[in-house]
């Protein structure tokens, strides 16, 4: 017996072709198939990933020079410790709001890499995500994110979880052809993807009651209307397996905190303390960061928000025992210029770049730029177009820490070969 | 490390359990029977009693054994038996075969002089030869594969029942015309290609700016024609959105359905492969390939078109810069599993080709090299694309065998005597590939062999025309019999061009593009050679993604719908779906309507559900209402409020119950 094409992808859709999908297509590109899911036990120095995005392009100022050419430059939106920044390494200063982050700087769980970016900057907010989210640089939208691929080559039930909005970063399905194998997407866990009509709870429910009564109605039979009932009943369990592994999963430090990233961390955590689970590829994201004027109230607002949700995850996951599995790797399309006309910035390509957890080898890795390098930035073409660390190297040193294959990601071009995160 | 105030030191890390003990030898083993390996034979072990299948391999009949008496008979095409589950998998019991062992078991008992056994083997081998005569025919040619031409009635639910299948659904106005014609008219007139040329030219602003001309000008914006000598002024969303906004208004709705079959159903193309200088090919590939396949029915036309389009085979399956000496095999492999006779024969499960046949057919497709050409634009402005070019210098020198060792063997050196070889030496396993993919988009799941040959031969007799096999099965007993009704799957893109179609509600093809992009099924971005498949598009970690399509184009209006088309909407006039309501029975009249316009096969429990739907709705129960309606303060029950398309807020309960109809399983079958 031989497998045939549709054979082919109900297997896949079962699940059970994952080896075999690269047997078939690695080195076939039409195929679009991601590396082999290896369905790898995770017994690296860490299990959880959170990507966090600053989606827009995260300004310099979270984490600015202190260098005089910098502030000069920056006079209305940058900080010193006098204005409120705090002490990092006497080069740099971390954003007023990022308090939380200074703790975890202090404790040596935050590494602040500077001057991180990738070669051939792009500007645009779309080209510069895909670049950043596909994690090669010439590559197209059905290639999937390097999440998806790196959540395809776990076994848990749910490896990879997208909230808050399902980009790139988590698209693309784990077997060629099959967008049924892709990440799960949460909207949230209370609502599991699916909004309300009209806005409306009620709506909603008077419109399930109807189906429900409509089906208990009988009427039509046959394998094709079975088939869809019973996808909808699998999902409908689904989204019951995860309600329920994570109900009673509140925790007293995200009480109060009512901004969409503080949701998208209260579900993380809760997605990471239910084990049987298995999540451990998590994004989240949060918006706002094109601060072309105006940029300190935005950022502040921003920076606030930010502060508050990881600081109630972290404790969250220090109580549960799991910090130290975890890490999360905040990304941006690109940073920002210098301030321009508006108090604001516009679009620049290398800044700072964090990484948190306890698991990481916290510290400043490649000093704030000083005078000279911002001076011949600025004078060049307004913002730091080189890079001294590529996102790549980031990228491929935290998945092979995991114990998962890097070469999901592209190797990276420039910048220093080794960086150290985890500790 | 950072700490919640008390120390807790570090945590020790969890090793996983997870590991390759449950997954390995599942891929194992479908490793050594995925094709490509040797075709060598193998010794085949003693022939179990039965026959290990799917469910779906088998259909059954029903019998009469006489006054009152009846039975259900399996049929493995036309062999009848009976199935029995075991150890998780499905056994097929052959009454031949069961004949022939008991006549083994009769013999010995014979020869043992058992009488009693003897007795007891004779009475049971007249029971399956009793119960096979009786099936014989059922499993031969059962009604729902019957090929032969309809002579039953053909009213309005037909007709639907038709646009469903080979149209992407019609409208009651079309509907009623089809009535009028009678079944051959109007089966004939949906396939045969009446020009359209508004439709075109707005296909052509879609391209261009991703939206109608008359859009863009309604909102006070200048629209710019896109700069005809300019061959990557493509918009290349934009193709896929006048793809979307062609299947919903086309008045060949048919034609229209063969275009997305054939990007789906054999080698689906993504533009994603193409970049900033080769735009060009993305329109090129949607006319010269498939609507000029779909127009014409022309199937062989149609593969010799995709092996020559450059986005097609020589973009995204690589025939560019395949060099004879190392020639890529993307599109020699696919040409014969997806494009035409598949990797295993239809009838038989062997393996129809080997890895020797690709290499054999990639030699002959070898030659096409990009080369870069200069024009101008209707300003004077130079610009670059990339075309391709045959170089002799990189095609094959030597022609090869394809097929060797069989009697189809044909020395092949270039494409067009790959083509020739399967159209001709390969026509049986070709139709009948055809055949089979054929029936189960149009007719129904599972046809047997009988009627694949059957089905195939008429389409040889008919020159690989894709219209005339079409036209054959739409007019077929099978096609109207009742265990082929609702037996499809819709596909998402199908299910959203439908409710346009049939109920004239508008969606803006660039978001319904977007919102098929979340479930994947972007038109013209495939994810794969592969296209889509149905049941994958409708699993259940899809449906948030299948809801949110009609949640958001429906429901919570993402449309913009009653929003003026100069301020950016679609300016939808609700009284279209509402029109000549008004009587007091509202509620009961639309739901017969959308009924009949959606040809959901409503019973009328699931009516009277509906009808309650709209004339209720679900609330909490305040202090005053407890008396009224006799409900509890603070639970929520159903308060009447009677559907009134006259009232202004009548639209908010329509979207509703629109999301309501188009999300239910219902209307996922055709």
């Amino acid at each position: 017996m031989g497998i045939s094409r549709r054979k082919f992808l109900e297997l896949c859709a079962a699940g059970t072709c994952g080896g075999l999908a690269h047997q078939m297509y690695s080195a076939f590109s039409p195929m679009r198939a991601f590396a082999t899911p290896l369905q790898l036990p995770l017994n690296g120095a860490f299990k959880n990933l959170v990507v966090c995005s600053f989606n827009g392009g995260a300004s310099h100022n979270t984490a600015n020079p202190l260098c005089s050419a910098y502030l000069n430059l920056c006079p209305d939106i940058s900080y010193t410790e006098a204005t409120g920044g705090h002490h990092l390494d006497g080069h740099q200063v971390l954003h007023p709001a990022l308090a939380y982050f200074k703790t975890l700087f202090d404790a040596g769980d935050l590494a602040i890499c500077n001057l991180t970016g990738y070669h051939d900057p792009n500007y645009s907010h779309d080209d510069s995500t895909n670049i950043m989210e596909l994690g090669r640089r010439y590559g197209s939208q059905a290639d999937g994110g390097w999440g998806a691929k790196l959540a395809c080559q776990i076994a848990t039930l749910f490896p990879g979880v997208s909230l808050g909005g399902n980009p790139l970063l988590m698209q693309g399905a784990c077997m060629p052809g099959d967008p049924g194998s892709a990440p799960t997407s949460i909207g949230n866990i209370d609502n599991f993807g699916i909004g309300n009509v009209q806005y409306d709870e009620d709506k909603t429910t008077w419109v399930n009651m109807t189906i429900n009564n409509m089906l208990a109605a009988g009427g039509l039979n046959g394998p094709a209307f079975a088939y869809v009932q019973s996808e909808n009943l699998k999902y409908q369990n689904i989204v019951t397996t995860v309600q329920e592994a994570t109900s009673g999963l509140t925790s007293p430090y995200f009480n109060g905190l009512n901004s969409g990233i503080a949701q998208q961390f209260e579900d993380a955590s809760r997605l990471i303390r239910a084990s049987s689970l298995g999540v451990r590829v998590l994004r989240v994201g949060l918006g706002g960061f094109d601060t072309h004027s105006g940029e300190r109230n935005q950022l502040t607002n921003l920076m606030t928000d930010l502060n508050e949700a990881v600081e109630a995850f972290a404790r969250t996951l220090i109580d549960a025992n799991l910090w130290n599995d975890t890490v999360i790797l905040f990304i941006s399309e690109f940073c920002r210029t210098f301030q321009n006309n508006n108090q604001g910035t516009d679009h620049g390509h290398s800044g700072p770049c964090f990484v948190a957890g306890g698991p990481v080898n916290g510290r400043v890795v490649n000093e704030a730029p000083n005078d000279a390098v911002v001076t011949a930035a600025a004078n060049s073409s307004y913002r730091f177009e080189n890079y001294d660390i590529h996102y790549w190297t980031i990228y491929r040193e935290l998945i092979s820490a995991m114990g998962l294959p890097a070469d999901i990601i592209e190797s990276p071009v420039g910048g220093v070969a080794n960086i150290g995160l985890i500790a | 490390m950072v700490t919640n105030g008390d120390s807790k030191g570090l945590v020790g890390r969890e090793m996983q359990k997870l590991g390759f003990a449950a997954v390995g030898p599942i891929l194992l083993a479908l490793v050594l029977v995925m094709p490509g390996e040797s075709l060598a034979a193998k010794k085949k072990p003693k022939a179990p009693p039965y026959t290990v299948i799917q469910a779906e391999d088998v259909f059954t009949v029903e019998i009469s054994l006489g006054k009152k008496k009846k039975k259900t008979v399996s049929c493995l095409d036309a062999d009848p038996g009976y199935t029995k589950e075991k150890d998780g998998q499905l056994l097929f019991y052959s009454y031949a075969k069961l004949i022939k062992a008991t006549n083994k078991k009769l013999k010995k008992a014979q020869a043992k002089g058992d009488s009693k056994t003897i007795a007891k083997l004779q009475k049971k081998i007249a029971g399956y030869k009793k119960i096979k005569k009786k099936a014989k025919s059922g499993c031969k040619s059962p009604p729902f594969f019957d090929l032969d031409p309809y002579q039953g009635s053909f009213g309005k639910l037909e007709a639907r029942h038709i646009c469903d299948r080979i149209a992407f659904g019609c409208s009651d106005a079309d509907v009623d015309a089809m009535v009028a014609q009678g079944l051959e008219n109007a089966v004939n007139n949906l396939l045969t290609y009446h020009p359209e040329p508004q439709l075109d030219a707005e296909e052509a602003q879609f391209r261009c700016h991703g939206e109608l001309k008359a859009s863009v000008e309604a909102r006070g914006d200048v629209w710019e024609d896109c700069d005809a000598l300019d061959y990557n002024d493509v918009f290349l969303d934009g193709v896929a959105y006048g793809l979307l906004y062609r299947f919903a208004h086309t008045t060949n709705p048919a034609i229209a359905w063969l275009m997305y079959w054939l990007m789906d159903e054999r080698e689906a193309v993504s533009f994603g492969v193409l970049d900033g200088r080769e735009r060009w090919a993305a329109p090129r590939y949607i006319d010269d390939v498939i609507k000029h396949a779909a127009q014409t029915g022309d199937f062989r036309q149609y593969i010799e078109d995709f092996n020559n389009d450059y986005l097609a085979a020589i973009v995204y399956l690589h025939l560019g810069d395949s060099d004879a000496a190392a020639p890529n095999e993307d599109q020699a492999r696919e040409i014969q599993e997806l494009g035409t006779i598949g990797n295993l024969n239809t009838i038989t499960g062997e393996l129809n080709y080997t890895n020797v046949d690709i290499a054999a057919a990639a030699c002959a497709m070898a030659g096409w090299v990009f080369t870069d050409q200069t024009y101008f634009d209707s300003d004077g402005n130079e610009h670059t694309r990339t075309v391709s070019a045959f170089s002799n210098e990189k095609a094959c020198k030597e022609a090869r065998t394809l097929y060797a060792g069989t009697p189809y063997a044909t020395s092949v050196l270039r494409v067009d005597d790959v083509i020739e070889a399967i159209f001709t030496k390969r026509a049986n396993d070709l139709s009948e590939s055809l055949a089979k993919e054929l029936w189960v988009a149009i007719i129904g799941p599972n046809p047997s062999n009988t009627v694949i040959k059957e089905f195939a031969q008429k389409i040889r007799a008919n020159d690989f025309n894709l219209l005339a096999a079409i036209g054959i099965a739409a007019k077929s007993k099978a096609m109207f019999d009742p265990q082929n009704e609702k037996a499809v799957l819709r596909s998402p893109l199908e299910t959203a061009i439908a409710f346009e179609r049939q109920t004239g509600f508008p969606f803006d093809p660039d978001r319904l593009f977007d919102r098929l992009g979340d479930i994947g099924q972007a038109i013209c971005y495939a994810p794969s050679v592969f296209g889509w498949y149905e049941k994958i598009l409708l699993a259940a970690n899809k449906v948030p993604d299948y809801y949110g399509l009609f949640l958001d184009l429906i429901a919570n209006n993402g449309n913009q719908l009653e929003t003026p088309i100069e301020d950016g909407g679609l300016g939808y006039d609700y009284q279209s779906i509402l029109a000549n309501l008004g009587s007091g029975e509202d509620s009961v009249l639309l739901v017969d309507r959308m009924n009949s316009w959606m040809n959901l096969h409503l019973n009328q429990e699931q009516k009277d559900a509906l009808v309650t739907f709209l004339d209720y709705r679900w609330e909490t129960c305040d202090y005053w209402e407890v008396q009224t309606y006799g409900c509890t303060e603070g639970e929520k029950f159903a308060k009447r409020d009677a559907f009134d398309s006259l009232d202004p807020n009548a639209s908010q309960k329509l979207l509703q119950f629109l999301y309501l109809l188009t999300t239910s399983p219902f209307y996922a079958v055709k």
